[in-house]
């Protein structure tokens, strides 16, 4: 498993940054100051396959926001997106039978799509839900904004263009209500519930296998034989804290998910797996945590599990450590977060 | 800052130079510079101010305003003004002999004929300001920020229709009245813009919005909310009559033969709209939440609704 972390050059600015450069531009603002506090320059963005490290992406993402004022930015990204950004992926994308395919498609090329966010499809009776995490470690509020609107608005709009609709999809958002509420009411067309502790869409499956007209499944072959000769050439790599997230969410029911296993695992020192998560803003505690929070969260409301059973596959010692440990995590306990839920 | 303007006042600025560089020769010539001891730097220090803020008066005047009478006589007036500051401030450094004792007594002479002609300069500007505020019809009510501007369409961004709306639902509540608000949404934006490119969508956004505006009555208010949505409010109407209205503004827009550029073949564009009564018991996220739930509605009746012909069609287009 090849594994990228936060200044390592993996961002293809043709895919994220001459966008947005370009929109500053539209409102007036100078590409140099778009691009200040990055080791990217104005004529970079002409090399065709020029890369910068996620921690500049992040400093792109805040001086577009901070010079322009603009709450669209993300969304406009995320409307281009498909199926123009994908290069070589977006014939195999314009080909899927229906999202499910999709679907896989996104969780297969992650590195080229979206390297910064990591999707798990998770499924109930009748449906489907995924959940979105970082793959970076921890980011400011104004970033995890824009990473998840652009995200959902790149799906909606990807869904929009083969389907020719939006379909009805319930999305959950970690944060707090935006101003510019228009946004979300234009581009992702449903409701939109926020303040939640995770970030999840959920639909029914009836849209997963909803068939679509013209397309080709051998002209899709071809490009999926193409794209994963590139993947096995190029190494895909996936984010530090994904790689760490993801072995927790492997192990969270049941197994070990010490810190030293997860070392283990990743074949380093427990300390330096401690000082790679701190550079990403985080901890291995913190990772713990949130991971067994929407487990608890998912299990408890979709699929309504009691408190015993998701304390014990948890494995707290005893439904009121479970408890307590709910209510540091989400501020409530699961009795009234399990109200709540219901109310909505 | 947008310094567009000043092109067209390279003359001013040059008539400014002059007015400045020739007072300060004549001054500095006949005068006598006085000792350190005479001097009161307290008044010199005010004066000065007064001097440098007349200046940049002038400055934010030129980079405001293209040319034209209005502009000119802005001009002459405050440079008039800024030449009686400007003496007063010299005077404090020099004293003039009594054959040259006129510079003192005509200092104060083109302050008041600079403010006379500034009068007059502001009510020609109060009356260019109503001309431009007959222009702004439908697309402001009571109340200005330009800073909530949209600068694709040129109308008030959604930040503005927030505080308008929430303002008509508490009046709406006192009165006992209800009013109308409306979307119209551009059908199929996003595929026109990835053939023609961002730049053709948005003369198309403001196209769209000049068409919406001439089909509004004196008192609705039209802002873009976000993307390819308008939103418009219709104070004290009623559905029938906002669905009215609707109607007009879809056939305005089917009925535009847009341009691409130089090409002389027309796009035609279609819009959807849809109308909801306030009575002014929501709150106005609220409000705004089931305007656009009726929206995604009444888009998915008419994708509904289209024979299968029209639908293989719309694919190809998307």
């Amino acid at each position: 498993m090849k594994i990228f972390e936060r200044h390592d050059n993996i961002v293809l600015c043709r895919q994220f940054v001459v966008v947005l450069v370009d929109l500053a531009k539209q409102s007036g603002v100078h590409p140099d100051k778009i691009l200040k506090g990055t080791r990217c320059f104005h004529q970079d963005l002409d090399i065709p396959n020029k890369r910068i490290s996620t921690t500049e992406l992040l400093t792109i993402i805040d001086n577009a926001i901070r010079l322009t004022k603009r709450g669209d930015l993300s969304f406009i990204l995320g409307r281009k997106f498909f199926p123009g950004q994908l290069g070589s992926l977006s014939q195999a994308f314009l080909n899927c039978k229906n999202i499910a395919q999709m679907l896989k498609l996104c969780q297969l090329f992650q590195f080229k799509i979206c390297p910064f966010l990591y999707i798990n499809v998770v499924k109930t009776q009748g449906k489907t839900h995924l959940l979105f995490n970082s793959a970076i470690g921890e980011v400011s509020n104004i970033q995890q904004r824009f990473l998840y609107e652009f995200i959902l608005s790149a799906m909606v709009g990807a869904i929009k263009y083969r389907l020719g609709e939006i379909i009805p999809i319930a999305i959950k958002l970690p944060y707090k209500e935006v101003d510019y509420i228009e946004q979300y009411h234009v581009n992702l067309g449903n409701k939109v519930s926020f303040d939640q502790q995770l970030a999840m869409v959920s639909f029914d499956d009836v849209w997963l296998f909803h068939e679509i007209e013209n397309c080709s499944q051998s002209l899709k072959n071809m490009s999926l034989l193409d794209a994963r000769l590139i993947r096995k050439e190029q190494q895909h790599p996936i984010g530090f804290v994904q790689a760490v997230s993801q072995f927790i969410e492997s192990r969270v029911t049941y197994q070990d998910v010490s810190l030293e296993h997860c070392a283990q695992y990743l074949s380093i020192s427990t300390s330096t797996l401690k000082r790679k998560l701190a550079q990403h803003q985080t901890s291995y505690q913190i990772l713990l945590d949130r991971i067994r929070c929407q487990h608890a969260i998912f299990a408890m409301v979709e699929n309504q599990q009691n408190n015993e059973h998701i304390a014990n596959s948890l494995q707290f010692n005893d439904v009121t450590n479970f408890r307590r440990a709910f209510k540091r995590w989400t501020g409530m306990t699961p009795t009234v977060f399990k109200e709540q839920a219901t109310q909505h | 800052m947008n310094l567009s303007f000043l092109k067209f006042h390279r003359h001013l600025f040059l008539i400014l130079l002059l007015v400045i560089t020739s007072i300060v020769a004549i001054t500095t010539h006949l005068g006598t510079l006085k000792e350190a001891s005479e001097l009161d730097w307290f008044d010199a220090v005010g004066e000065a101010g007064i001097t440098l803020v007349t200046l940049v008066w002038i400055f934010f005047i030129l980079i405001s305003r293209p040319s034209g009478k209005v502009t000119n006589l802005l001009f002459v007036g405050l440079t008039l003004t800024h030449v009686s500051m400007l003496l007063d401030f010299i005077d404090e450094f020099y004293f003039y002999t009594s054959d040259s004792a006129w510079l003192g007594t005509i200092e104060s002479l083109p302050a008041p004929v600079g403010m006379i002609i500034m009068s007059v300069a502001l009510y020609w500007w109060h009356q260019e300001q109503m001309s431009i505020n007959a222009q702004l019809r439908n697309t402001e009510r009571y109340y200005r920020d330009h800073s909530l501007t949209d600068f694709v369409t040129g109308l008030y961004s959604a930040k503005y229709m927030k505080n308008q709306l929430q303002r008509e639902i508490i009046n709406a509540g006192i009165h006992q009245q209800s009013f109308v608000m409306m979307l119209i949404d551009i059908r199929k934006f996003d595929s026109f813009n990835r053939k023609y490119g961002d730049q053709q969508g948005d003369t198309l956004l403001r196209e769209t919005a000049q068409l919406i505006l001439m089909n509004l009555r004196d008192e609705d208010l039209a802002c873009r909310y976000a993307s390819d949505r308008f939103i418009i409010l219709m104070p004290n109407t009623s559905v029938q009559t906002a669905q009215t209205v609707a109607t007009h503004i879809e056939q305005a827009i089917a009925n535009l033969a847009f341009k691409i550029g130089n090409s002389a073949a027309a796009q035609y564009q279609h819009v959807t709209s849809c109308v909801m009564e306030c009575n002014g018991e929501d709150e106005y996220l609220n409000v705004l939440d089931k305007l656009n739930d009726r929206m995604l509605a009444t888009k998915h009746d008419i994708n509904n609704q289209a024979s299968p012909n029209q639908l293989i069609h719309s694919k190809d287009v998307a």
